[in-house]
């Protein structure tokens, strides 16, 4: 598995340096957006998982856990707000792309089911 | 894949003021030859009062919109049942509803459109005014996204997904982004990409980040791109610096690598969607990079002609306030308003007068910086019924799409109740050369009540235009500007501006029967 990914990121890096063509192409450009998604999904998950979980230690910490429970849906009153939720530049983070997390999703609770966790 | 299917115009008026407005009577009004068929195309689409689909709703099986007699509905296929149900049982329309984030609606009793494949109707709440992204300011477009990519989230918490992410489907209804296609859901799969993905980053990140790295008109690639702006354009005109934000490099840089990369290839096994998976962590991950992406671009707007323009006028303080008085004084006069279109609006210092006596006042203004100070003030009042867009009264937005009528003109948009037209003849008249027979023509089409500023000749602003050109306007006076008006409207009153070489006008257009026979059929 990790010798398709180490292709996978070569193919990635040979597409991030070389000047990017026109797309002029007969099929519809949607197949490398979705072959795109599937390329990234294992660094984002991992980025995802400890971001969810690094927020569920600062909530502890700050003792706020309590009112973390349905975020989601109260992060939808703030939608249109620039700065509600509280997740700005979260994707600068550097993190470790070896986590297995984005093979195993499906286990890991995502972020406001991990911050309810705390209780 | 390209799910982009219909977004909608929701609607445009409340069902008891629909006759007020809709396209479908523009051709009946203040067009004073309204039977030579020159005027507003919208009328040949909409010229019987019989349901007739709307001409943007065709790519979606799932269902479509329709209008009869004034009020938009929505016809739920059969092919869109599963989708429809899964969105009322699994709690995400309440939910999304309750957070102001999807337009409301119930179910109808009417008559299908197409009945053979009907499973139910439905009606929208109106949307006051439909806009287009190439209208909205930087802002607008942001929290469209911003908005969409909330949906997303909690869709799949509650086990669906966008299966588009087309900048269409947002609208702006008191100030604030609102998702209006209650058939963009479908059942979560785990595993599967995102079949949005593309058409959020060509509808939203490609054009902020232009917007924000590049420059602020490049939104304008909007119109020449009805499907957002494509990905290797986008990668090649953004600066080197972009490939350091990471959020840019993967979403816009690698991505419009990878569709080209791929655009002839069959997908290898090793990396064929039907092999590889995203994750519901993954697929989170994505959308969150996507988020912060769109918050990282920003926009400060200064340093545009008329971002500053009140700092800068000839107005001394009393004649400002007599403008201000003398505008509030014509509102009174004519009553309240439905809609109210303010051109050359500016940062809305009198929209804010016009908001007070009508339900709607959209404030058009050429300038990015003025359109984005206006929202933002907007935004941050509550339920304010002030739409700022981004308008170019000389090149108003054309119509566009299939047989050039899925995106309507600004005129099929129209007509307005009222028009104000404020330190704006000048600009028209004298920097693009329209002669005032034309300026009334135009405005003649456009409202019923039109309150416009004259400014003379010898204003400081006209003689600044005038400063390095001879003057070809022998008819740009008082007595001309009323000789061109009067051909087209009524005058109902005038004032001059106290200290100041301005006048201010309000007229009624001449076709008020044929108003009132439209707004009550």
């Amino acid at each position: 598995m990790r010798t398709v990914f180490s292709k996978i990121y070569v193919v990635t890096f040979l597409l991030l340096v070389s000047v990017v063509p026109s797309v002029q192409a007969y099929l519809d450009p949607g197949t490398g957006s979705f072959i795109l998604q599937t390329l990234i999904a294992g660094f984002f998950g991992a980025v995802f998982v400890l971001k969810s979980y690094w927020a569920s230690i600062k909530s502890w910490f700050a003792g706020s856990a309590g009112s973390s429970e349905n975020s989601a849906e109260n992060a939808a009153d703030n939608a249109a707000s620039k700065e509600s939720s509280g997740i700005d530049n979260a994707d600068n983070q550097i993190l470790p792309e070896n986590s297995e997390a984005q093979v195993s999703g499906a286990a890991i609770k995502p972020n406001s089911d991990a911050k309810s966790d705390e209780h | 894949m390209n799910s982009e299917k219909n977004p909608e115009r929701s609607s445009e008026r409340t069902p008891e003021k629909s006759s007020e407005s809709s396209s479908e009577k523009n051709s009946e009004k203040y067009c004073e030859k309204s039977s030579d068929n020159s005027s507003v195309k919208g009328s040949e689409r909409y010229s019987d009062k019989n349901a007739e689909k709307i001409a943007s709703s065709f790519r979606d099986p799932a269902g479509f919109v329709f209008h009869n007699q004034g009020t938009i509905y929505r016809q739920i296929n059969n092919a869109g049942k599963d989708c429809y149900d899964l969105l009322l049982s699994s709690g995400l329309y309440d939910v999304l509803k309750k957070s102001g984030l999807l337009i409301s609606h119930e179910e109808a009793s009417v008559d299908a459109l197409d009945s053979a494949l009907a499973y139910k109707i439905i009606r929208p709440e109106p949307v006051p005014f439909i806009s287009y992204p190439w209208e909205w300011s930087f802002s607008q477009l942001k929290d469209a996204a911003l908005a969409t990519l909330q949906v997303q989230k909690i869709a799949i918490k509650h086990g669906m997904s966008l299966k588009d992410c087309s900048a269409f489907n947002i609208q702006f209804i008191a100030s604030k982004p609102v998702f209006i296609d209650t058939l963009s859901f479908e059942p979560y799969q785990e595993g599967m990409p995102w079949v949005a993905y593309r058409q959020f980053c060509q509808h939203f990140l490609a054009p902020l980040a232009l917007m924000s790295k590049c420059d602020i008109r490049l939104q304008q690639l909007w119109r020449a791109n009805i499907d957002g702006i494509p990905l290797d354009m986008a990668s090649r005109l953004l600066p080197l610096r972009t490939w350091l934000n990471f959020s840019l490099l993967t979403h816009l840089h690698l991505h419009a690598g990878s569709q080209s990369y791929f655009a002839d290839k069959a997908p290898a096994s090793s990396s064929s969607p039907a092999t590889s998976k995203v994750s519901r962590n993954a697929l989170l991950g994505i959308i969150d990079s996507l988020e912060s992406g769109i918050r990282s671009q920003n926009y400060y707007p200064r340093g545009t002609e008329w971002g500053d323009y009140y700092a800068n006028t000839n107005y001394t303080d009393a004649s400002a306030e007599h403008k201000k008085t003398l505008v509030e004084e014509y509102f009174n006069k004519i009553g309240s308003q439905h809609l109210v279109w303010d051109l050359g609006a500016n940062t809305g210092v009198f929209s804010q007068i016009a908001a007070r006596h009508s339900d709607v006042v959209v404030a058009f203004d050429i300038d990015p910086a003025a359109v984005e100070k206006n929202y933002l003030q907007s935004r941050d009042q509550q339920a304010s019924n002030i739409l700022p867009l981004l308008l170019d009264i000389t090149n108003p937005s054309p119509p566009i799409g299939w047989e050039n009528a899925e995106r309507m003109s600004l005129l099929q948009r129209g007509p307005a109740d009222t028009v104000m037209a404020l330190a704006l003849i000048h600009h028209l008249a004298i920097s693009n050369n329209l002669p005032l027979s034309h300026i009334a023509s135009f405005f003649g089409k456009i409202c019923r009540y039109l309150i416009i500023e004259f400014v003379l000749k010898s204003d400081s602003q006209v003689q600044k235009l005038l400063a390095s050109r001879p003057d070809i306007f022998p008819d740009y006076c008082e007595a001309g500007f009323e000789l061109a008006f009067t051909k087209f409207f009524d005058l109902v009153g005038s004032e001059k501006i106290l200290e100041s070489q301005r006048r201010l006008y309000i007229f009624q257009n001449k076709g008020t029967g044929l108003w009132r026979r439209s707004r009550r059929p």
